[in-house]
């Protein structure tokens, strides 16, 4: 072999061995999932505790779906969940576009303690303030209802602080020439503003979006009627009804966890650059 | 210094910010300062409250089921953080090379966080069963795998056991078997999130700098150890920051799996505060509770800065 043909080799060698590696590494990080729709396809005379463990059922069933979907009521569940996410992401981007804005390019009194207050709200994690939180939603009437879910995050820090990231970067021209054409601030930050932040505007609604579409503490504690439950309140409320059945169990989990997997997919390049920006900036 | 500008110029700013901080007024800064009225009275909602002063901090102290769940707390960041610290950097040095398809393992990688902790809890509970996918794969060695969830061994006595040594002293019994089961969940779950961090601050250092080094003739380990981890010491901050806050207030992975048992062996203090306040309705205890855990979650962080920011002051 020449020299060469040596070094190509090598080279071919350290890309598979990436390749083995990377493949390796996913297959455990991705495990839990293909075992838990491995389990749901299975029939009832399958053992689930067959050794060595089946990974590929045999035959595969989807009665297991069926069932799981009559007793919970999913349709019901998607359509709470789905209107909460999709509310929450629309009153975060507003405010939390409105309040940078303000915070990014107008100068006022008091707004440099008002960015440190909200960054200095990141110390303080929800599980803190769950109790005294549930107690000012209880007041205001809002406990068992899907305001009550809602309004608690519609603001948040991380949001602010990502607007104000993105709007402090667009140049001043571009505000001063609107003035000159008469425009008011409002006008300013919705028609002339607010499209220029568009990618940060993605990530944060993606984010949101994801956020509301898992959470679980804050549902299970303000929801309390079974008609207002998100899909994750109704699958946590299933493992006492299904006994130890995790064929139902699985099946009913995969159906939870689709749209979120379908979401993440259409949407995951806001993710990565959304938490870089997060990062590089703190 | 604001005279001869028209009131409504001066307004306008706050006019932006009001809906945005009325919101968080209503929903973070009263809570906060609620949370602190509330742990100086004896409060169960259905009864006025009583002013007790500091009988619910006194109470805390001397409650052995605080000390067991901090204690648990404690534990469970002590594995959870470094942990993830390592894991992610190594999972992003993984997913950071200019290859092929790269992108897709990175999507995939991120799944776990994008999961919700229910289907997560769900699914590691099933595979934690006593005769579930774990044990089934250890029996393939001749191992007879614990019950995950339920042992309350210490791991390193296990471990120490399982090389044939008796051992019974206590040194030996934290953290049991069941709280490190319930970290490796929180571990699966956070680590690519810290991954795609890592990875900004993996493309941000200057190829030059790797180059030379290799024109110089070090080796993969070498370059690794004394141009990559110094470079990303800020990120390594950030990572450890947040995964300390995210550790002390880990709530659903508990909550799905393990309900705190057994006996309270991997009860956290998120968990044990939402049972004190919605179980057993003692609000004004609670929030005291919720209070410590706050001065442990500063306590934290400071120390966190002080040592990775130390460091990256050299």
């Amino acid at each position: 072999m020449t020299p060469l043909e040596q070094q190509a080799w090598m080279g071919r060698l350290r890309l598979t061995g990436q390749y083995v590696a990377l493949m390796a590494v996913g297959s455990v990080l991705l495990a839990p999932f293909a075992w838990l729709l491995a389990t749901s396809l299975k029939s009832e005379s399958a053992d689930l505790f067959a050794y060595p463990p089946e990974w590929i059922p045999d035959p595969v069933v989807w009665g297991n779906f069926a069932k799981a979907w009559s007793i919970l009521p999913f349709p019901l569940y998607i359509f709470n969940t789905f209107f909460i996410a999709i509310t929450t992401v629309f009153l975060t981007l507003f405010l939390c576009s409105l309040t940078g804005y303000a915070l990014a390019r107008m100068r006022f009194r008091g707004r440099k303690v008002i960015l440190y207050a909200v960054l200095a709200t990141t110390m303080v994690p929800f599980q803190v303030l769950l109790i005294p939180l549930f107690i000012v939603t209880l007041r205001l009437g809002l406990v068992d209802s899907y305001a009550g879910v809602i309004l608690p995050v519609a603001v948040n820090a991380f949001g602010i602080f990502l607007m104000r990231q993105a709007f402090t970067t667009i140049p001043i021209d571009l505000e001063d020439a609107a003035r000159i054409d008469g425009c008011g601030d409002f006008t300013i930050y919705a028609r002339i503003m607010l499209p220029l932040v568009k990618p940060a505007m993605a990530t944060l609604a993606a984010f949101t979006f994801v956020a509301q579409w898992n959470d679980f503490l804050w549902p299970l504690v303000v929801l309390k009627s079974r008609d207002l439950y998100t899909l994750q309140l109704g699958l946590a409320s299933l493992q006492g009804v299904f006994g130890v059945n995790w064929r139902y169990i699985s099946a009913a989990s995969i159906i939870a966890l689709s749209p979120t997997i379908a979401f993440f997919l259409l949407t995951q390049r806001f993710f990565t650059r959304g938490l870089a920006a997060g990062a590089v900036k703190e | 210094m604001n005279k001869g500008i028209p009131f409504r110029q001066r307004a306008t700013p706050y006019a932006f910010i009001a809906p945005g901080l009325l919101l968080l007024a209503t929903f973070f800064t009263y809570p906060l300062l609620d949370t602190f009225w509330l742990s100086l009275h004896r409060y169960n909602i259905f009864h006025p409250p009583v002013w007790v002063g500091l009988d619910n901090f006194r109470r805390a102290f001397g409650d052995e089921l605080f000390w067991r769940v901090t204690a648990n707390t404690l534990l469970y960041a002590a594995m959870v953080v470094p942990a993830l610290v390592v894991v992610s950097f190594i999972l992003a040095l993984l997913v950071n090379a200019t290859i092929r398809g790269i992108r897709i393992f990175r999507t995939a990688y991120y799944i776990p966080v994008v999961t919700s902790i229910v289907v997560a809890g769900i699914a590691w509970k099933w595979l934690y069963n006593s005769d579930g996918l774990i044990n089934a794969l250890l029996r393939g060695f001749g191992i007879a795998g614990p019950s995950w969830l339920a042992d309350t061994r210490g791991v390193p006595a296990a471990l120490l056991n399982f090389i044939g040594l008796e051992v019974t002293s206590g040194w030996f019994s934290e953290p049991c078997i069941a709280l490190a089961s319930v970290a490796m969940v929180t571990i699966w779950k956070a680590s690519p999130y810290y991954m795609i961090i890592y990875l900004a601050g993996l493309q941000g250092i200057p190829p030059q700098l790797e180059e030379a080094a290799r024109v110089d003739g070090a080796g993969w380990w070498r370059i690794v150890r004394h141009i990559t981890i110094p470079s990303i010491q800020p990120y390594t901050l950030v990572v450890s920051i947040i995964a300390t806050i995210g550790a002390l207030r880990t709530f659903g992975e508990v909550y799905v799996m393990t309900s705190g048992g057994p006996f309270h062996r991997t009860n956290l203090l998120a968990y044990y505060i939402y049972t004190l306040g919605f179980k057993y309705l003692e609000v004004g205890y609670a929030a005291a509770v919720s209070l410590l855990l706050l001065v442990l979650i500063l306590v934290f962080a400071i120390i966190n800065f002080r040592v990775a920011g130390g460091d990256a002051d050299k």
